[in-house]
């Protein structure tokens, strides 16, 4: 059933279901469903409407002080029902053995085995609409440690559109939209959620009760929520060890540098996604990453003499004697020249973290600071996959690779964009010291509330985390059902 | 004595200019080379990565 909570006028009424699910978004919806479908009354709280609106995404403002401006993260995120699945792109991959497994790297390895999550992988592809041959067809890389990367291609799923009639429909959720998660009230021993405090845009305040609570509001906001809900514990709800906002996580979007093609054989299908392999990944001691090779850009330029300057470029490009002196003086780019881009893993980094700010928003709750940092092994992780690509390349007669100074020179600073793959804040940790939600994604120290999304990954991995959040709500859903 | 100076301090700023993107492309090749040529099987100049046995 829908209900449109800013249709609400009596705020005395309380509410009590099996669970509460904060969040509409592919993780909410998700663990939603699973528990509708084991008959448990479920209560899915969305604060944005059906579809976009000023009011609610003006929540998610912020500040960024690292390696972001909070322009280029606010657009990463959507506040309405299917939330960030509205504007996916659908590249949907998987974590290796490798990524799972503790590395020399001190905050590595996950508390969970990889045939766990896995367990729910034919029931994540059919939710985000992947081929049923997805991942199944193997294609050769002739290199050592790089290999193709095993993805697929969601349509993309958009969570809103394909469930909302069955959302609407269902006997077993109410799933109200414009209901802000206010409040959360814990018990007297501060061990339990009690209950919840739903508002709607007219502040309008209805207290909800259930057995279970699960958080699935992504990464910024799980995390903001636990440590704003600080009334009862002053560290905020979950923060026993320091660890809600902290290992915030991206995957690293760097620009290597530019390619040759010397034979044309290793790139007959155009664009060539490389994933590292486990060889090198352990033989460095670095992240996981994906190398995506495109060998046949079209150098284009831009503003009002763009003619002129496209003109410029051609007569450049015809010399390879004027082509070097550009590239001397300016990164410069002819059409033909291979480009390559990345989505590299970043290690968890305590000092990468959410914070509360002292600004607050319309209902009364601390805004977020966003602090993207990365250290010294992530910028041993890129230069290192710099290189030992353009090595395997050369090696291999592939192509030739120049890579940027930044690259070959671990003097100067890395230079790289975000994915909008936001994790961590939240991280999974067999023991309470060491995280904020135990193995099953429950918080540590609180008996009766969850996790989704993946604000609970300890470490990122190198590829896309939609699939991966889907099949462990999917795990979320099946044991919740178990509890209740 | 003034002009004369002039004329070879100009003459050493212009030498200068000259010398000086060469020096800098030397030098960060060195650094590329320090980062890159662990199995000596590698050269890098001008930023590209290639085998050294392309140039036997």
């Amino acid at each position: 059933m829908l209900i449109d909570f800013n249709s609400v006028t009596n705020s005395h009424q309380n509410k009590h279901y099996d669970v509460c699910i904060c969040g509409a978004g592919p993780a909410g919806i998700t663990v939603a469903r699973v528990l509708a479908s084991k008959g448990k009354k479920v209560a899915l709280f969305e604060g944005g409407d059906l579809i976009y609106k000023e009011e609610s995404q003006s929540l998610y403002e912020g500040k960024g002080i690292g390696l972001n401006d909070w322009d280029a993260v606010k657009s990463c995120r959507l506040r309405y029902l299917g939330g960030t699945s509205n504007h996916w792109a659908g590249l949907c991959s998987y974590f290796e053995e490798v990524d799972f497994e503790k590395r020399p790297n001190g905050m590595s390895g996950w508390p969970i085995t990889r045939k766990e999550i896995f367990e729910y992988f034919e029931d994540a592809k059919n939710i985000l609409d992947l081929p049923s041959d997805a991942f199944t067809r193997v294609t050769s890389w002739n290199g050592k440690h790089f290999k193709i990367f095993p993805h697929a291609f969601s349509p993309p799923t958009r969570f809103n559109q394909k469930y909302i009639a069955e959302l609407k429909k269902s006997k077993n959720i109410d799933l109200y939209i414009n209901a802000n998660l206010t409040k959360i009230n814990l018990d007297n021993d501060l061990s339990n959620v009690k209950s919840l405090q739903i508002s709607n845009y007219n502040k309008l305040n209805t207290i909800f009760t259930s057995q279970q609570y699960v958080l699935s509001m992504g990464s910024i906001e799980n995390a903001r929520m636990l440590l704003a809900n600080n009334h009862q514990v002053k560290a905020g709800i979950g923060n026993h060890s320091d660890f809600v906002g902290r290992c915030y996580m991206e995957h690293f979007n760097v620009e290597f540098g530019r390619f040759t093609v010397d034979n044309s054989e290793y790139w007959k299908k155009g664009t060539v996604m490389l994933s590292a392999a486990e060889t090198l990944v352990k033989k460095f001691d670095i992240g996981s990453a994906v190398l995506t090779f495109d060998p046949s850009t079209a150098a284009v330029s831009y503003g009002k003499t763009a003619a002129l300057k496209q003109m410029l470029r051609n007569l450049i490009c015809q010399s390879n004697t004027s082509t070097e002196l550009a590239r001397k003086l300016v990164d410069f780019n002819c059409d033909g020249d291979g480009t390559i881009s990345s989505m590299i893993e970043q290690s968890p980094n305590l000092d990468s973290r959410v914070t509360l700010s002292q600004d607050k928003d319309i209902f009364g709750i601390p805004k977020v600071i966003l602090n993207w940092q990365y250290n010294s092994y992530d910028a041993r992780t890129v230069r290192t996959l710099g290189v030992e690509a353009a090595k395997e390349m050369a090696k291999i007669g592939a192509a030739r690779i120049q890579l940027k100074d930044f690259i070959l020179d671990a003097n100067l600073p890395f230079i790289t964009s975000h994915h909008c793959h936001q994790m961590g804040t939240t991280r999974m940790a067999l023991l309470e010291k060491d995280g904020v939600v135990d193995k099953d994604l429950k918080i540590h120290g609180i008996g009766n509330m969850y996790v989704a999304g993946s604000s609970v990954y300890p470490t990122g991995g190198g590829c896309n985390p939609t699939l991966t959040l889907t099949m462990l709500s999917l795990r979320l859903g099946s044991h919740l059902s178990k509890l209740i | 004595m003034l002009n004369n100076k002039l004329k070879i301090d100009k003459r050493f700023i212009l030498k200068l200019l000259v010398l000086s993107p060469a020096f800098l492309c030397l030098y960060k090749n060195k650094q590329s080379l320090i980062n890159i040529t662990d199995s000596e099987e590698f050269i890098v100049i001008g930023g590209w990565v290639m085998l050294k046995s392309d140039f036997l």
